[in-house]
């Protein structure tokens, strides 16, 4: 994706050149549903947010200023889209310090002997559906720093421009994430080690 | 785990809000070669996040989504 075009169409967009925001659509729709999808896993909240996204982008690029990047912009609005939809379904909201007590304590951190298995022996429905459980119970504000920085692979100051947070909050909301999605599946793991190795 | 484990761990974990090749990292990961808890530790984070982006491939936006899309955005016909 070449930064330079983007910013071209972005001015002819903010001119009110209907195919220049045609274009921006076909080269981010893409990513935008992905990333909602992502985080609400769900097709038709997904397609709800990229709608509601552009739409939003639509309305408001002339007033875009350009001091952000275009992507960090539309990722923003993106995010915040898919965030409100999942706090809406979520009855249980974390915060840090529930966190902060759950995971940042290493002596709760167990260590598990499943690191060596072939990737593909891991991908099978059940562990599909425990990863999926476990991004379940993963808190938003942890699920969207993890899926920005491990899946999107934006950077900590990107993902601090479009969260709206520090870049060291990043860090530990991060850090966070991993552990708690490496300590969720531990336990699945741990059972399957057991089935797998005899004794 | 042995108490000076806990502490390289402690400190491994602060670390782990970076890139996980990050260079901050390299002394912890030097010892992480050496310390086969630390390594496990490690190696089933890094795995984890593997698992994670080979089970979310990128999916196509469905086609009626982006006639939606454009639909609504008015921009589906063709300027004449």
């Amino acid at each position: 994706m070449n930064s330079d075009n983007t910013g071209l169409l972005v001015k002819r967009a903010k001119k009110g050149d209907q195919s220049a925001f045609t274009e921006l659509v076909e080269m981010y729709s893409e990513r935008i549903f992905n990333l909602a999808l992502r985080i609400l896993k769900n097709t038709d909240d997904a397609s709800d947010v990229l709608q509601e996204t552009f739409t939003a982008v639509y309305e408001k690029i002339e007033s875009f200023d350009g001091r952000s990047n275009f992507f960090t912009w539309l990722y923003r609005i993106a995010t915040n889209f898919s965030l409100m939809k999942l706090r809406k379904d979520k009855r249980t909201i974390y915060t840090d310090q529930d966190m902060e007590e759950k995971f940042d304590n290493p002596d709760k951190i167990q260590i598990h002997e499943w690191q060596d298995l072939p990737l593909k022996d891991m991908l099978n429905d059940e562990f599909r559906k425990n990863l999926e459980n476990a991004i379940d119970q993963l808190p938003e504000i942890y699920r969207s720093v993890f899926i920005l920085r491990d899946v999107e692979e934006m950077s900590i100051k990107e993902t601090s421009n479009i969260l709206g947070i520090s870049e060291s909050n990043v860090k530990i909301r991060l850090k966070r994430a991993r552990v708690y999605l490496r300590e969720q599946l531990a336990n699945y793991m741990d059972e399957y080690v057991k089935d797998e190795k005899p004794f | 785990m042995k108490n000076h484990k806990k502490k390289v761990l402690d400190e491994l974990c602060n670390y782990l809000g970076q890139d996980l090749n990050h260079p901050m990292c390299q002394e912890l990961i030097q010892h992480v070669q050496e310390c086969p808890d630390c390594k496990f530790y490690l190696d089933t984070v890094k795995l984890t996040v593997n698992i994670f982006r080979e089970t979310h491939p990128t999916t196509p936006v469905p086609e009626d989504v982006k006639k939606d899309l454009l639909k609504s955005l008015k921009l589906d016909k063709k300027p004449s």
